[in-house]
């Protein structure tokens, strides 16, 4: 895009925005200041910005959070603001409007809701399965580092370029190039995409740890609930957000190269956008509520002084609504014309899943009858979150119902239903975890009176923002209006709504003083403030870097709850015995290949290549070095350890309680040292499947858009199926060779291995080689990916797969080299393994490409 | 003390002022006050529903207080506490099984009315449907009634008790068309004509339109051109058409007055109609974009938020600079 | 120091390792060749024609997937717990949403033409 002038880049015309800039550039100014003034820029760097530590990624990512609710809060209320009087205010132009809507709902569910969840996951889900860090330290790091680099992306579209305005979910047509020719549009896919990788690699990196990384003697239905949660939650994000991934991926295609999956000509199919982005988003909602459901259950038994009731019928629930949301998606737009069918049933299985969640809150109320219930902060947000989240299930019921939800759909009943859910479930959920976790992170409680004035007015102030805003969809009503008229008679419920938002909004500000009112006065609490039942009480407040001195021996769930309870019996342990920890060193590589994705992200958002080609490039670089590099660990001595536990200072009780330990486990090596290879051939198989889904839904788009040649050529007309037929041989022998590499590298051959492996990306890069000469000839003929929907979705398809076996094939060259300056090593040995398991995945790809694209094609 | 006693007084008659003034537009909620056959079954499917979860929602709803209350630890009784007891097969019994058969009972409802309100299903009437086409444009609805051979814009009227049959499209993003007294909505989107058939039992009333529409003071020149639709469309169905106004009682004496409107189901969007024998294509004066005027942009939402141009122009006049998109 | 961490790993990948033997890659090569060869001849050939054909091309393609998941790799030799085999399974069972959900909703629905 060319910049002609600063109104083509700088968003203009606006104060509000104007405002926005100045606060921004002395805010960036400001924070230069006083880094150098403190002389801290070697500890930011050292400290936070190259952290593997999950502790301290977690604090990253609450802290993001709040500064992402500031923001979309705010949003909140300038469009309550615009919508408290009818037409004859003019707070917000129409255009701002739908700015701001979108923007609301992006940060809001995007970049205020999954890096909380992200970062309550980091701060506690280590502690609780009594580990020293998650399974992929730096994988965790980059997490965060793509997050806020797609968080930053998506944010500076609003005084660069302009915000997104096509709504939270950017449906086509309008957000096509044609409705939506701005740029950002492309700001919303990029900052998504970017941080959406992120979560996916979060996902995988928990999943991991909480399958492999428990500790001794702690089954799966041993784990502390929040820790199912959390695994149920992140089933569910890896197998979504590969759909995102895609969907986004063929908006960007449409945007950017032409192509016509979503356009209203050339055989596009907007609706197929909505289908999409839908089989995710529905999912999405059950991601973030997931771990909320887990947290209570947590605060629940903990403050009834009870055991949580019915434990395996809560993990049944968790996993079932994890999988069972796939199932449900269609109800998002029942109004589409999809036919009664296909209406009935998503109906029934949206409805199917109220049932396991009612049956949890019928199991957190018995967990509270016949306990000692003491009401404390966290407490109370439990309390307030049951009553609201039926009220909001029931209206979630309301709505399944198809034929119904035809009156209901984007109305503001909807609008108050899933603010009910999303604000009763997640919001205070994740406030709760937050006010019962903040003294296991930071080593003080934050203070109850203010907390508690925080309290009502968020719950009042929800009741009354929300509860008019059933009425007003029955009123007719519809979402996204920016002023409507005296004569509706929405005015006074309007107007009440309005009044609730402002209520939350201080209600906010009360939970911004308290934090700092906290942090100066409160006074430091010791490991274990709430008479806690699970692991992470155990250990001093704050955690000390290394988690566990020792790594505790689980015999039943609640254990740190037994324990406690043999101290009082006066059960004596034998006192610890230290040895070395094996800890991962700090690494600036996620920030740096973190700084490229944004710099590849905002290049392609203006389309300037001399930002997308080094952005690309550094990204590959960035990974190259780190596959190269071995030099990730160390090893923590027992000296320093014992030290730290010292100087924690917990007394006697944390001494012969933190006992009753395995000094040596012969299972895990020592002091539970985990078999990481094992681990990161585990993390590397999700990943596989990950792409499978990714592969999966271009299948589907390429299954709904094949026959949409919009009078272009057919695949009977372009296909050349000899050439074909050799990349399918050529492709079917690699895959057999990569396993012949990996049998000569089992039998310690290490030329053999690497022979093998030249054989093989040989083949592989013959296959290309035909692959490009294929497509160039098609493009040559007047077949391009622009030309039609369904050439479109052939080139994104096979383009694709030819994309992965590119990528493996620089990978491969880079695992050559490493085996032949390093040997065969255990570490090579996975790194070998994986690739060639990816090699095997791409050819069973090419199986059904093979099979779908072309042979189906020409026949 | 007698403060106190005023103080109550007045927060006492707070809620009261509240809800007089919530309710005020009480009448208003006409998803729950349906004039077709189709919103009628809607809202009882409403109610069924809404009743079925009452069911369990009520008793949880006082269960958790109750509880909370009961085993509080500063209260003053002495509760049981038994912190041990995590399990009882009879409740998982009930608590499972309860949900199941409401769901059950909810979901056969649900199917049995998704076929018998499936949009494209036409209604059975006595009387001959009426097709109206609808079209979704930047910024105006179009209706063209083919066998009447007329069209409109951002006006629609039809005779009460006569099946219609909407035909409805889009030219270009995505939009919804909703009446919300006669029942259910659909999208409209280019390139595909979807079906809906709506019907209304009755005349008068508030109407509420389809997808925000702003609308305006009846002007008398309107009140005579829908004479004319009015008077082509009595030779459908009875005769007696229902009359609808979108404007408020005020309107309804108005156009009850001017006579023609015996009855129409109206619904009035700010525009006049359009011949279409004559092509006249009645186009709205785009004033330029007043304080007022740009509320109205927001006229035709949906699922599409279209940039609206003509705000974009008064930008340009602003800035002194032609913007054009990138 | 990376030695001990290697030699400590070896122990765990050892144990976690599936070993193929050459026996299973040749085999299912060549299973690959055959199942790939059938549906070339029967389909280019015109031998089957229509929906037979398209029956033919998918149940070779499912066949050899299936084929490939246990001679190339090595599906069957994973210890318990069968994470991976979990995994896969609930992967596969989303795939099989997705593609079947998209052509359901968006080709058989009541808004034709």
């Amino acid at each position: 895009m060319k910049i002609t002038k600063l109104s083509d880049f700088f968003v203009t015309g606006d104060p509000l925005i104007y405002g926005a800039d100045v606060a921004i550039g002395l805010t960036m100014v400001a924070i230069v200041v006083a880094l150098t003034a403190f002389k801290r820029w070697g500890w930011l760097w050292r400290e936070w910005l190259t952290t593997v530590d999950h502790k301290r990624i977690g604090i990253m990512y609450v802290i993001a959070s709040l500064l992402m609710l500031f923001r979309g809060g705010v949003d909140a209320l300038l469009m309550r603001t615009q919508l408290a009087l009818p037409d004859s205010m003019e707070f917000l132009k129409p255009d701002h409007y739908n700015d701001i809507f979108t923007t609301h709902g992006v940060i809001m569910i995007l970049f205020m809701a999954m890096p909380l969840m992200f970062g309550l996951f980091n701060l506690t889900v280590p502690l609780q399965i009594g580990a020293r860090d998650v399974a992929f330290p730096l994988l965790n790091s980059l997490s965060f580092w793509l997050f806020f680099m797609g968080a930053m992306l998506f944010n500076v579209s609003f005084v660069i370029g302009g915000s997104p305005e096509a709504g939270w979910l950017a449906y086509p047509p309008l957000s096509e190039k044609m409705f939506s020719p701005g740029v950002g549009q492309d700001f919303y896919i990029w900052g998504i995409q970017i941080s959406g990788i992120g979560s996916l690699m979060t996902g995988i990196n928990f999943i991991v740890t909480i399958l492999k990384m428990r500790a001794p003697g702690m089954k799966l239905m041993k784990m502390p609930m929040f820790t199912w949660s959390v695994l149920s939650s992140c089933v569910t994000i890896i197998l979504a957000f590969p759909i995102l991934t895609v969907t986004l991926a063929l908006l960007f295609i449409d945007r950017y190269f032409g192509a016509h999956f979503f356009t209203l000509d050339m055989g596009g199919n907007p609706m197929m956008y909505i289908n999409l982005i839908w089989m995710w988003g529905h999912p999405e909602v059950y991601i973030v509520v997931l771990p909320a459901f887990g947290i209570f259950s947590e605060i629940v038994a903990t403050f009834s002084k009870k055991r949580l009731f019915g434990y395996g019928s809560m993990v049944f629930a968790l996993m079932s609504i994890s999988i069972f949301s796939f199932f449900t998606w269609a109800h998002h737009f029942f109004t589409m014309g999809s036919g009664a069918n296909v209406n009935a049933f998503f109906a029934v299985t949206t409805m199917i899943i109220a049932i396991p969640t009612g049956v949890k809150i019928f199991n957190w109320l018995f967990t509270m009858y016949k306990g000692k219930i003491t009401f404390e902060l966290p407490m109370l947000w439990t309390m307030a979150f049951i009553p609201c989240f039926i009220v909001g299930g029931m209206t979630g019921v309301m709505l399944s119902v198809a034929p119904a939800d035809f009156q209901f759909h984007n109305s503001y009943f909807l609008i108050a239903h899933f603010h009910q859910v999303l604000i009763g479930g997640v919001v205070f959920g994740y406030f709760a975890g937050l006010y019962y976790w903040w003294p296991k992170v930071f080593g003080f409680k934050l203070n109850d009176k203010l907390g508690k004035w925080a309290f009502w007015l968020w719950n009042i102030g929800f009741y009354v923002c929300f509860m008019p805003q059933y009425v007003l969809g029955l009123m007719g009503m519809t979402r996204r209006v920016s002023s409507y008229s005296w004569d509706t008679g929405w005015w006074s419920w309007n107007f009440v709504s309005t009044i609730g938002g402002f209520l939350m909004g201080i209600g906010f500000l009360f939970q911004v003083w308290q934090i700092l009112h906290s942090i100066k006065f409160m006074e430091r609490v010791k490991g274990d403030p709430w008479g806690g039942r699970t692991l992470e009480w155990s250990i001093p407040s704050p955690a000390p870097f290394y988690n566990f001195a020792i790594t505790p021996k689980v015999e039943g769930r609640d254990d740190w709850w037994r324990r406690k309870e043999l101290a009082a019996k006066g059960v004596q342990d034998p006192p610890p015995k230290y040895e070395p920890i094996h800890m991962p060193k700090n690494s600036g590589t996620p920030i740096v290949m973190s700084l490229f994705w944004f710099i590849l992200g905002f290049g392609f958002v203006f389309d300037w290549l001399w930002l997308i080609v080094p952005g690309a490039i550094g990204i590959a670089a960035t990974m190259l070095y780190h596959s190269f590099n071995y030099d990730t660990d160390y090893y923590v001595t027992a000296e320093e350890v014992r030290k730290t536990e010292a100087k924690a200072g917990e007394g006697c009780l944390m001494a012969h309680v933190a006992a009753n330990q395995s000094s040596h486990d012969h299972d895990h090596g020592h002091d539970g040292h985990h078999d990481l290879e094992a681990l990161r051939t585990m993390g590397f198989w999700i990943f596989i499947i990950t792409d499978c889904i990714i592969f999966g839904t271009l299948f589907a788009t390429y299954a709904v858009l094949m026959n949409s040649t919009a009078g272009g050529p057919t695949g009977a007309d372009l296909f050349e199926m000899p050439g074909v037929i050799a990349e399918t041989f050529i492709l079917l022998t690699s895959s057999f060779t990569s396993g012949l590499a990996v049998l000569s590298m089992n039998r310690g051959d290490k030329k053999g291995l690497i022979g093998w492996l030249i054989v093989t990306a040989l083949l592989g890069a013959s296959f290309i080689t035909l692959e490009v000469t294929e497509f160039l000839k098609m493009i040559d003929e007047g077949a391009k990916i622009s030309t039609s929907a369904f050439l479109s979705a052939f080139y994104t398809l096979v383009g694709t797969h030819g994309l992965h076996v590119s990528i493996g094939l620089i990978w491969m060259v880079a695992l050559m080299l490493q085996v032949a300056k390093r040997g065969i090593t255990p570490v090579t040995k996975r790194k070998i393994g994986n690739i060639s398991l990816y090699w095997h995945f791409l050819d069973v790809v090419w199986i059904f490409v093979f099979t779908i694209v072309y042979m189906m094609g020409v026949r | 003390m007698k403060y106190k006693g005023w103080f109550l007084r007045a927060a006492a008659l707070l809620p009261l002022a509240l809800m007089t003034f919530l309710l005020s537009g009480c009448a208003d909620v006409v998803v729950l006050d349906p004039k077709g056959e189709i919103g009628k079954h809607q809202l009882d499917l409403i109610y069924i529903t809404t009743g079925l979860c009452l069911i369990i929602i009520v008793p949880v709803l006082i269960l958790t207080f109750w509880i909370a209350w009961k085993y509080r630890a500063k209260s003053k009784k002495k509760e049981a506490y038994q912190p041990e007891w995590d399990h009882s097969t009879k409740l998982e019994t009930i608590w499972w099984g309860i949900p199941i058969l409401i769901i059950l009972l909810i979901a056969i409802v649900t199917v049995q009315y998704s076929y018998k309100l499936e949009p494209s299903k036409a209604i059975a009437s006595e009387n001959k449907p009426i097709t109206i086409q609808v079209v979704a444009l930047d910024w105006k609805w179009l209706f063209l009634y083919p066998e009447q051979g007329i069209a409109t814009v951002n006006y629609v009227q039809f005779p009460e008790k006569v099946p219609v049959q909407f035909q409805l499209t889009a030219d270009a993003p995505m939009n919804s068309f909703w009446i919300p007294q006669l029942g259910g909505q659909i999208y409209t989107m280019s390139g595909m004509a979807m079906k809906l058939h709506l019907i209304a039992d009755e005349p008068g009333g508030l109407l509420r339109y389809g997808r925000e529409l702003q609308r305006r003071i009846l002007r008398q020149d309107d009140l005579q051109r829908e004479g004319d639709v009015a008077s082509r469309l009595r030779q459908v169905g009875s005769g007696r058409q229902a009359i609808v106004s979108g404007d408020g009682p005020g309107r309804l004496q108005r156009a009850r007055a001017a006579g023609n409107l015996a009855g129409a189901f109206v619904l009035r969007f700010p525009c006049r109609f359009v011949r279409q024998d004559r092509q006249q294509v009645c186009r709205r004066r785009l004033r330029p974009p007043s304080r007022r005027r740009s509320g109205i942009v927001q006229r035709r939402r949906g699922r599409s938020r279209e940039r609206p141009r003509y705000e974009r122009r008064a930008g340009h006049e602003r800035h002194g600079h032609v913007r054009r998109g990138r | 120091m990376a030695q001990h961490h290697d030699t400590h790993a070896s122990h765990g990948a050892d144990a976690h390792e599936s070993h193929g033997s050459l026996k299973s890659y040749v085999l299912g090569f060549v299973l690959s060749l055959v199942l790939t060869a059938i549906p070339l001849i029967l389909v280019l050939n015109d031998i089957v024609t229509g929906n037979a054909a398209d029956v033919v091309l998918l149940v070779t393609a499912v066949l050899q997937f299936v084929v490939q998941l246990f001679f190339f790799m090595h599906l069957k030799e994973e210890k318990k717990p069968r994470y991976n085999l979990m995994t896969l399974l609930l992967g596969l069972v989303i795939v099989v949403t997705i593609v079947a959900g998209s052509i359901w909703i968006m080709k058989y629905n009541m808004v034709a033409h």
